[in-house]
């Protein structure tokens, strides 16, 4: 009887903590969403084929319910980059060289950039358009992975890859990209603030984003 | 006999108007009827106009003065421009991204053919030590950027990205060609028929129109629509030029109908003479197709008034033969035929000069005319008679016509005398009668037009429209290594500050010869030294030397310009070169410059030119103004000299020629009072006035008829009918036909007027 208890207690508390610890995309989307404007630290590690090194940086990513991404680069030195609804903005703000084009252009770093804004908008149909999309969790971790579909792929590239990963329940802390050519980029992310303070900000690098007065 | 002469022709009729609508090929295209030139160039750009890439684009400018047009509107519009049947493509005149996509898939492959135009020079400079430092430098600047996946796609084949050498001033050239107007967006739309064909490019505006207001409906935008372009102006020209030929016809057929009904009185006479008239003009299109291959709107409008020349001829028959039987009818005919004859062979004369003035259109009507006339001739004839056979004739009489007779009889020597004074007056008033310098003078009712293009222009294009450098040789390459020259010139002209900027084919495309020196002394040029030193700046910035290192360049062959026409570049370069018959050239646009320095630079330069297209257009004015006026003399002699040969009297050709050169001498008085510029349109109307004003001098000199009044009466009837069809023209916006009403009604009336005042006769 006690063994029989136990074994019912233990397969209860499995089943617990299976409950528990149960994901799914659609949750994990929906906690990507900013409900309001939230900033995101982030350390970058970069492979490129035609760098010797790993390039390394890290800065701060924001993010708003309106779908405004920023990118600023803190180190090695100091880079604006950001997309508002369909135009992106570039600043390097060492050589000032800047760069304004549409996310509708044809550059191959576009293709992550839709990656991302359909992830963090929860437009999974578009990007199933495109994309062979993966979800799977462990006891720890929830991935989210991305393979470019085979129709969309240039002659001598590989399929663009993007996997994302977090803690269960939690938001993401991983973001890897895998570009066609082979180049890497690893992020590691951690949740800074959020809130108006954080929208604050966000107004003001746009400001300088796009050069206005 | 008779009735089956009337009844074939009444049966005939229909069958050769039918054969006439089916076989008629209708062109409206106004350029086809002035431009042509002398020299090659300028028929190579006469036949861009007309059908090249030039005339097949649009320029569509979206926007207002209060708003900023959205990017998706412009996206959206776009997209749908592009599906309007018709269309080959539509973009935004200022767009890089496309461009940029297209240099790193092409160029990739040239770096060692298209990095420099003067490879000694810029070869030493690259392979200095400092400056492949700064290259590797901006290497890892770049795969940092945004950029860096079109710069990776180059890399593989372009480790030193040679190929972007001659891009580097891209974006600065764009900023120099392309203004950044935030509140307009420019399109580029170009069709895939030619500008000039009209239910084409009608049917393009409207889908434009209708596709724009349904957006801005949808939208609720508050953006303006204008466009531009060569097929705007073409179809803009040829709608009004269609509505004229009908206005014009429809006056000049009504206004004909009624004089003739009051003239004649009678149904029957009416009905014969139209019939008649329809066969002279049938056979007129039928000959200019024949000999043209297509009849232009232009020879039909100023053609219009071949009616009321050809009319002459069996009014004078109608005049002269009424109340007679048909026998007698015929032996009148037969006895004023020689002066009819005569007066058709005079105005041919003037035909003929206007047919030889050059301009491609008035071929069209002195052969349009000539046919006309003759055809007219030859059926008052044979057939005419047979046609009112049985018909009572009796024409009203012209009181005023006959009170003038008698005025100039009684009142000869004072009105002699005035008519002496006005013609010396006309004469020393010569001197000041002005030539009109710019063609744009001519086309006023287009300045509105004209506004909206250089409105549209100025806000997107910093190129100055008109004036280029045009570079010509007998081949592609030779074009190209020529235009290199010309680079070099433009450069120093550059820095001397008398030109901002200029738009070749550089850096796009270089000639064959360029492209293998510049690989052969690259080859030369690169030993393992420069290698290490290629190495070594590329360790110092972190970048892969076992990648990036190695510069195995290999040998291709040399980028030609088709290559490049079948990429998306085809939209910036395609109208610049153009191949014309056996010739090819080149146009290298200019920005703002001194235009005296750059005309005098290339004055003597036989292998390129400065070109204005304005220039171009007034220089060909003033050559065909000079035709004019040796065509108005040649014509006036001939005639002369065949009246001589007619009257075997000098005196008396003069005499019978006198009426007409004072009416063209006293208008040109005139004018020369009032201060009105002249053209050559101005000397083709008085050639007509003189061909036509000389039938009247012959038919009043030689009077067949034996009374002076039913000649003169007769001559009446035919001025009015000359001044009418001509007078109608007065209604065409066109200012040529306008002009042509303008002179000849004035002139025909004059020298109706002179004839009894000159020519004496006993009555």
């Amino acid at each position: 009887m006690n063994l029989i208890r136990l074994v019912l207690v233990f397969f209860f508390c499995i089943k617990a903590s299976i409950g528990f610890a149960q994901e799914s995309l659609e949750a994990v989307l929906q906690r990507m969403k900013p409900k309001q404007a939230i900033a995101i630290t982030y350390h970058e590690k970069r492979s490129m084929g035609f760098f010797s090194e790993d390039k390394k940086s890290h800065g701060i990513l924001y993010s708003t319910p309106s779908k405004i991404l920023l990118k600023v680069q803190e180190n090695p030195s100091k880079i604006l980059m950001g997309i508002e609804k369909d135009q992106l903005y570039y600043y390097n703000l060492v050589d000032k060289q800047r760069y304004h084009t549409t996310t509708k252009a044809d550059l191959p770093m576009m293709a992550s950039i839709e990656v991302l804004k359909g992830l963090m908008s929860g437009n999974i149909q578009a990007l199933k358009k495109k994309y062979l999309l993966n979800f799977k969790t462990t006891a720890q971790l929830w991935t989210i992975e991305l393979t470019q579909k085979d129709d969309d792929i240039e002659d001598d590239l590989q399929a663009l890859k993007v996997i994302m990963q977090g803690q269960i329940l939690q938001t993401a802390n991983s973001l890897i990209i895998i570009e066609g050519d082979g180049d890497r980029s690893e992020f590691r992310l951690r949740l800074q603030a959020q809130g108006k303070a954080v929208e604050q900000t966000i107004q003001k690098i746009l400001t300088v984003l796009k050069d206005q007065p | 006999m008779p009735k089956f002469k009337a009844l074939y022709f009444f049966l005939f009729l229909p069958f050769l108007c039918v054969f006439t609508a089916f076989n008629l090929d209708f062109k409206t295209d106004i350029s086809t009827f002035f431009m042509v030139g002398d020299k090659a160039e300028e028929q190579g750009l006469a036949n861009e106009i007309q059908s090249g890439t030039l005339s097949k684009r649009y320029i569509l400018s979206i926007g207002s003065p209060k708003t900023i047009p959205n990017k998706q509107f412009i996206d959206a519009l776009t997209h749908d421009f592009k599906r309007i049947e018709g269309v080959n493509d539509v973009w935004i005149s200022n767009e890089t991204q496309g461009i940029i996509t297209s240099v790193s898939s092409i160029y990739r492959h040239y770096g060692t053919q298209l990095y420099s135009r003067d490879p000694q020079h810029d070869l030493p400079l690259i392979f200095t030590p400092e400056n492949l430092q700064r290259r590797a430098e901006g290497l890892k600047m770049g795969l940092l950027s945004p950029q860096s996946g079109f710069i990776k796609k180059i890399l593989k084949y372009d480790p030193l990205l040679l190929s972007l050498t001659g891009f580097k001033n891209l974006s600065k050239q764009f900023n120099h060609r392309f203004k950044q107007n935030q509140h307009y967006q420019s399109l580029i739309l170009e069709t895939k028929n030619s500008g000039t064909d009209f239910n084409h490019q009608l049917s393009v505006q409207e889908h434009i129109q209708a596709i724009f207001n349904q957006h801005k409906k949808n939208n609720n935008e508050s953006l303006v629509l204008e466009m531009t372009g060569v097929p705007v102006f073409s179809v803009s020209i040829q709608k009004r030029m269609q509505n004229e030929i009908t206005l014009i016809s429809i006056l000049s057929s009504i206004a004909l109908t009624v004089l003739f009904f009051i003239l004649f009185r009678s149904f029957k006479v009416l009905f014969w003479i139209a019939s008649l008239l329809i066969a002279v003009i049938c056979c007129a299109l039928l000959m200019t197709q024949l000999i043209f291959g297509f009849v232009h709107g232009m020879t039909i409008a100023i053609g219009t008034t071949l009616v009321g020349i050809c009319i002459d001829y069996p009014i004078h028959a109608l005049v002269h033969g009424q109340a007679f039987s048909l026998k007698k009818r015929l032996s009148i005919l037969k006895k004023i035929f020689p002066s009819l004859l005569l007066g058709a062979i005079t105005t041919l004369i003037g035909y003929f000069a206007l047919g030889l003035s050059g301009y491609p259109g008035f071929q069209q009507v002195a052969v349009y005319t000539s046919t006309g006339i003759l055809v007219s001739l030859v059926l008052t004839r044979y057939l005419l008679p047979y046609l009112i056979n049985g018909i009572e004739l009796k024409s009203v009489q012209f009181k005023l016509a006959t009170l003038w007779l008698i005025a100039c009889q009684r009142w000869h020597k004072p009105l002699l005398i005035l008519l002496i004074l006005v013609s010396f007056g006309s004469l020393y008033l010569l001197d000041r009668l002005t030539w009109m310098q710019d063609l744009q003078e001519l086309t006023p009712e287009l300045n509105a037009l004209k506004a909206t293009d250089k409105k549209i222009r100025d806000r997107m294009i910093s190129i100055e429209p008109g004036r280029f450098i045009m570079v010509k040789g007998i081949s592609l390459e030779q074009v190209l290594q020529r235009s290199e020259q010309v680079y070099l010139q433009l450069d120093q002209l550059k820095q001397q500050h008398h030109l901002t900027d200029y738009f070749g084919l550089y850096p796009w495309l270089l000639s064959k010869q360029q492209q293998q020196l510049n690989s052969y002394l690259f080859h030369k040029a690169f030993t393992e030294e420069t290698l290490k030193q290629w190495q070594s700046a590329l360790k110092s910035q972190g970048l892969s030397v076992d990648r990036l290192g190695r510069l195995n360049y290999s040998q291709t062959d040399s980028l030609s310009l088709d290559h490049l026409l079948k990429t998306p570049l085809k939209r910036l370069l395609k109208h610049q070169i153009i191949q014309h018959k056996q010739q090819f050239f080149l146009m290298i646009w200019l920005g703002e410059h001194n235009t005296t320095v750059l005309e005098k630079l290339f004055l003597s330069n036989d292998e390129a030119h400065y070109f204005s297209q304005r220039d171009m257009l007034n220089n060909m004015a003033i050559k065909y103004q000079q035709r004019a006026q040796l065509m108005l003399l040649a014509g006036l002699s001939i005639i002369a000299l065949l009246l001589i040969f007619r009257y075997k009297s000098l005196k008396k050709a003069l005499i019978t020629l006198a009426p007409a050169c004072l009416s063209a001498l006293i208008i040109l008085g005139l004018w020369a009072l009032q201060g009105v510029s002249i053209s050559f349109l101005h000397l083709v109307g008085f050639l007509l006035v003189i061909a036509i004003c000389v039938d009247y001098g012959i038919f009043f000199q030689e009077n067949r008829g034996k009374n002076i009044h039913l000649t003169y009466q007769a001559m009446t009837a035919s001025m009015l009918t000359s001044a009418l069809t001509f007078g109608c023209l007065i209604m065409a916006e066109t200012t040529t036909l306008k002009i042509l009403a303008q002179v000849v009604t004035s002139g025909i009336i004059l020298g109706f007027l002179f004839c009894p005042l000159i020519i004496r006769h006993k009555t």
